[in-house]
């Protein structure tokens, strides 16, 4: 498998993260009219998971997987 | 007091700086220095995604429907992640096949179907049309409402303005002028715009500062910070609804819909699709822009939230549009030089949009609609004219200005019936309809062109009935009843209710049937139909892109006759003598073609030229063109035998690889017994070696150690010694001799022998062994000799081994062996009986193995190297001979040899 192919792997996973924090149920727990900070919570919670969906874009873009399988020595 | 003039002046300053990026950037490209190959200018120019309709209608969106403005940005980040998967295979197909467009990408992978490419194009020009026509409202709204600074008065509707007196229309053409100045500028109609590209990404800065100052500037000086904004917010009743979806039902759905479409869109709205894949100069910078756009989303995003409650909650119930906040709110607090920024910054927003929107558009209208019209027409006129970039431009420039009167009628007729942001959802949910057949179809080699046809112009049907048609409607161009009670009054088919669904928000609706429709009639139309050998062969280039690298250009379906000068010339007249000559010197260098030696006409170089040419007016045409010239004959019976047998080799080859796998894998496992049986003959020898040594050591060093033993028991023991080292010299030649065997260095004697006079040798050579084990022995031979061909000692000790073995095993108590020699017709058969304890059937197949040995249950491991029968077998199979053994386990063992009779003796 190629570096290239892992990082891909990584990504699918990634993007099936971002939907589920991104959508329902989960958006449904934070959907209240709250302030926390000052800032809304709803608006909290988006920018939050949004900054750190983008920081993992940012890692997983930027790894270098080892493509090397670890051989089992006797 | 801002004066029109000023305004006008700093726009016009504003355009001639991007003139001066736009010029700098085509330069360095044509020195080969470019400034836009790096991934900063690539994730900026894809920002392009973020329009007026971000810039000013997010804001809009904010202040009436709370966080759903959210979900056009969210859509693109996840896809953002799908990137490395999806987009970066569509830049390398893209590469591959010098795509230029979303309806050359599709039309190309469906057998470079020009139909398709067109319908496409319809979609996506019809689909855009109200996008832009957002834009112009955009800049129009915005230039009308600075030109009153300070004043703040609402704006009039466009329909009550006559045409001549509408500043949109006049936006409009002056937007044609931009598009046309800078995507058709040079005379080379080619589909990369370097300077453009710089252009668009300088504008993606400018907006993001500009709605970055704006928004620190309201927040943190007309209000103390984002708790400030946020507890006023909370404070009222309004706008305390904004905090939150509202759950309702369809909430979530429509919320989940909006993803879907703005992760379609982010590919295949065609400018995104140009700046993306067409522009993109090198693969590696989609590492860096799949987190550097959704950063820039991000950071465009953050203030959105706090201008719009900022704008509620400064302007109250005033009615000012909620569109116009970020402008609003800096003329309101009188600030010149802000409400300056906001105005380039949405000017930046909506240009950028309309210039690449049209210029990608353009190239599909002029590729995919009326060149493929015109070459189906006029193809010999067109192939006669000298120079045909002049009229390619032509076309392209027409297109544009075609495209942006379009967006401007809409506007003028329609524009009112929606607002801002579901004007670009309905656009959305046009370009979504390419999803199927684009992304479905680089995955499955199965979908076709027919699936792919019947997809689009279902989900295409289905898009225009639920949204384009209603929007006219509330216009007032079709009647309104048409909306209310459905078609002729048949409420079934109410536009907005389809089928009586009514869940859902007006594009969540569409989205939802359209995408049915599309997906159903791609699937069932693709497992229904069959595809053409074009057709198959692109869909597995597409599909197969990573494997096919390098090797695209030996499709070997192709024949035909074509005068090279004719091929040559055309391409010269699409894409200039120049970079025609410079394409097929490198052609000639990259297959190491002598560049003085002429080009072959062979299908590779056709090809190519194809390629070329596609990279100039799309696929599609490129083929009806190539064609033109080239005589393409139907492939004769000697090309499909010679691609069957093509087929044919490769199928026989890849059984041969199969066959050589197995046999490697036999060999393997031979080897590992092999090796595995000489450790275990190792352990064997070197035991029965230490036996002997033992003994002769222990005896040596008594007497050694204690010289006056006495001399009866002295001569005991050297007696023993001389026994033990005459068993390990036999031991020892026993192994060495079975070496030879194998090893076939033995050298063979071969005489005229009796197997009478062996026998008897053998029998007096192991009479005393026998004797002393007090065995009965019978020897039954017959009178006269038999003389065979063989080695007359070998053949001894096979006899000696047999007779030995048969000892061994032999009755301790009432031991017998009987040894006969027969004669039947051509061959002399040799039997040795014993009573002993017999050999299970199990180990007969095993005993003649070398280093195998019966284990005895009650004597246990067996004297004797395991050796004697694989060397007798071996003496025996070398004069042709057999060896077999017959046993009932405790009744005893019968071993049989068969030799042949030497010819000398048959004729006897």
């Amino acid at each position: 498998m190629t570096s290239s192919e892992i990082r891909g792997r990584r990504m699918v996973g990634l993007f099936l993260l971002g939907l589920l924090f991104f959508n329902f149920p989960i958006l449904s727990l934070f959907d209240q009219a709250t302030l926390i900070f000052g800032i809304p919570v709803f608006f909290l919670y988006l920018f939050s998971v949004w900054l750190l969906f983008v920081l993992l874009l940012f890692v997983i873009s930027q790894s270098t997987p080892h493509t090397q399988y670890h051989e089992d020595r006797r | 007091m801002l004066a029109t003039e000023t305004v006008i002046f700093v726009s016009l300053c504003y355009i001639g700086l991007l003139f001066g990026i736009a010029y700098y950037g085509d330069k360095r490209a044509d020195t080969g220095r470019s400034i836009i190959s790096n991934p900063y200018i690539y994730a900026l120019s894809l920002a392009v995604y973020c329009t007026a309709w971000t810039f000013y209608g997010s804001v809009g969106l904010a202040a009436s429907a709370g966080p759903a403005f959210l979900t056009i940005f969210i859509g693109p980040t996840l896809m953002a992640a799908l990137g490395w998967l999806v987009v970066k295979k569509i830049v390398r197909i893209s590469k591959v096949h010098r795509i230029t467009s979303i309806a050359d990408f599709i039309g190309s992978r469906y057998g470079k179907s020009m139909t398709l490419g067109g319908v496409v194009t319809v979609i996506a020009v019809l689909g855009i049309i109200p996008y832009i026509s957002l834009q112009l409202k955009a800049i129009s709204s915005s230039f009308l409402l600075i030109k009153q600074y300070p004043s703040l008065a609402p704006l009039p509707s466009p329909g009550a303005i006559h045409l001549w007196n509408d500043t949109t229309f006049y936006v409009a053409l002056l937007l044609a002028l931009f598009a046309i100045l800078f995507g058709t500028r040079n005379l080379e109609a080619t589909e990369r715009h370097e300077g453009l590209v710089a252009a668009i990404a300088f504008e993606s800065i400018i907006k993001l500062v500009a709605f970055l100052v704006v928004g620190i500037f309201v927040t943190f000086f007309l209000f103390n910070g984002f708790s400030d904004i946020g507890r006023k917010a909370m404070a009222s009743v309004e706008l305390r609804r904004l905090l939150t979806l509202n759950s309702g039902t369809g909430t979530y759905a429509s919320w989940l819909a909006h993803i879907f479409l703005s992760m379609m869109a982010i590919i295949f709205l065609p400018r995104q699709f140009q700046v993306m894949v067409v522009e993109n100069v090198n693969e590696k910078h989609l590492n860096h822009a799949i987190w550097l756009f959704p950063l820039y989303l991000v950071a465009i995003n953050i203030f959105v939230l706090p201008v719009a409650f900022a704008g509620l909650i400064f302007f109250g119930s005033k009615g000012f549009d909620a569109d116009m906040f970020l402008l609003l709110l800096p003329m309101a607090n009188q600030q010149i030089f802000l409400t300056l920024l906001v105005f380039i910054g949405g000017m930046s927003a909506a240009t950028g949009m309309v210039i690449v929107e049209t210029v990608a558009l353009s190239t599909m209208i002029c590729n995919d609609l009326i060149m493929p019209v015109l070459l189906r027409m006029h193809a010999s006129k067109l192939a006669q004219r000298e120079d045909l970039s002049s009229i390619l431009l032509s076309i392209r420039r027409l297109s544009i200005i075609f495209v942006l009167l379009l967006g401007y009628a809409y506007f003028h007729f329609a524009g009112e019936y929606y607002t801002l942001v579901s004007i670009g959802l309905v656009s959305f949910t046009a370009v979504a309809q390419f999803a199927p057949a684009a992304l479905i179809g680089i995955f499955w080699k199965g979908g076709t062109r027919t699936g792919a046809l019947m997809g689009l112009l279902a989900g295409f049907f289905v898009w225009f009935y639920t949204l384009f048609l209603p929007s006219l409607a509330g216009a007032g161009l079709i009647p309104q009843d048409f909306l209310e009670h459905g078609p002729f009054g048949i409420t079934f088919l109410k536009p907005f209710a389809l089928f009586g669904l009514d869940a859902f928000d007006h594009i969540t609706h569409a989205v939802f049937w359209s995408m049915t429709a599309n997906l159903g009639f791609y699937i069932v139309g693709s497992l229904f139909s069959r595809p053409s050998a074009l057709e198959h062969s692109q869909a597995t280039m597409f599909v197969d892109v990573y494997r096919y690298i390098g090797r695209v250009h030996d499709s070997s379906i192709w024949r035909g006759t074509a005068y090279l000068p004719d091929l040559i010339s055309m391409l010269q007249r699409f894409i200039g003598r120049k970079r025609a000559e410079a394409a097929l010197d490198s052609y000639a260098m990259q297959y190491s073609i002598n560049p003085n030696e002429s080009l072959t006409r062979d299908p590779g170089l056709v090809n190519h030229i194809e390629k070329l040419l596609a990279g100039a007016i799309g696929s599609a045409s490129a083929r009806a063109m190539v064609a033109s010239v080239v005589k393409e004959e139907p492939l004769g019976i000697d090309e499909v035998m010679e691609i069957l047998n093509e087929t044919r080799q490769a199928i026989v080859y890849s059984h041969e690889l199969e066959r050589t796998t197995a046999e490697l894998r036999a060999a393997n496992q031979r080897l590992q017994e092999l090796d595995r049986m000489k450790d275990d003959f190792i352990s064997t020898v070197s035991h029965e070696l230490r036996t002997p040594l033992t003994a002769i050591r222990s005896l040596a060093e008594i007497l050694h150690d204690y010289p006056d033993t006495p001399s009866n028991r002295q001569n005991e023991f050297t007696g023993i010694i001389i026994k033990e080292t005459r068993r390990l010299t036999r031991l020892i030649t026993q192994v060495l001799d079975f070496q030879k065997l194998e090893s076939g260095r033995t050298e063979w004697n071969i005489t005229s022998v009796d197997m009478k006079d062996v026998i008897e040798d053998a029998v007096s050579a192991t009479r005393q062994l026998v004797d002393k084990q007090q065995i009965q022995m019978q020897v039954h031979l017959p009178e006269k000799s038999h003389p065979i061909q063989g080695d007359r000692d070998q053949l001894i000790r096979a006899m000696v081994n047999l007779i030995s073995n048969a000892v061994k095993f032999c009755d301790p108590d009432r031991g017998w062996i009987v040894i006969q020699l027969s004669i039947s017709d051509d061959r002399a058969v040799v039997s040795v009986t014993d009573n002993g304890i017999g050999i299970s059937e199990a180990d007969q197949k095993k005993i003649f193995n070398k280093f195998q040995q019966v284990i005895n249950p009650t004597l246990g491991r067996p004297s004797g190297t395991g050796l004697g029968l694989s060397i007798t077998r071996q003496i025996i199979q070398h004069h042709q001979g057999r060896l077999e053994v017959k046993s009932t386990r405790g009744k005893g063992a019968t071993f049989n040899f068969f030799l042949p009779l030497s010819n000398f003796a048959k004729k006897e």
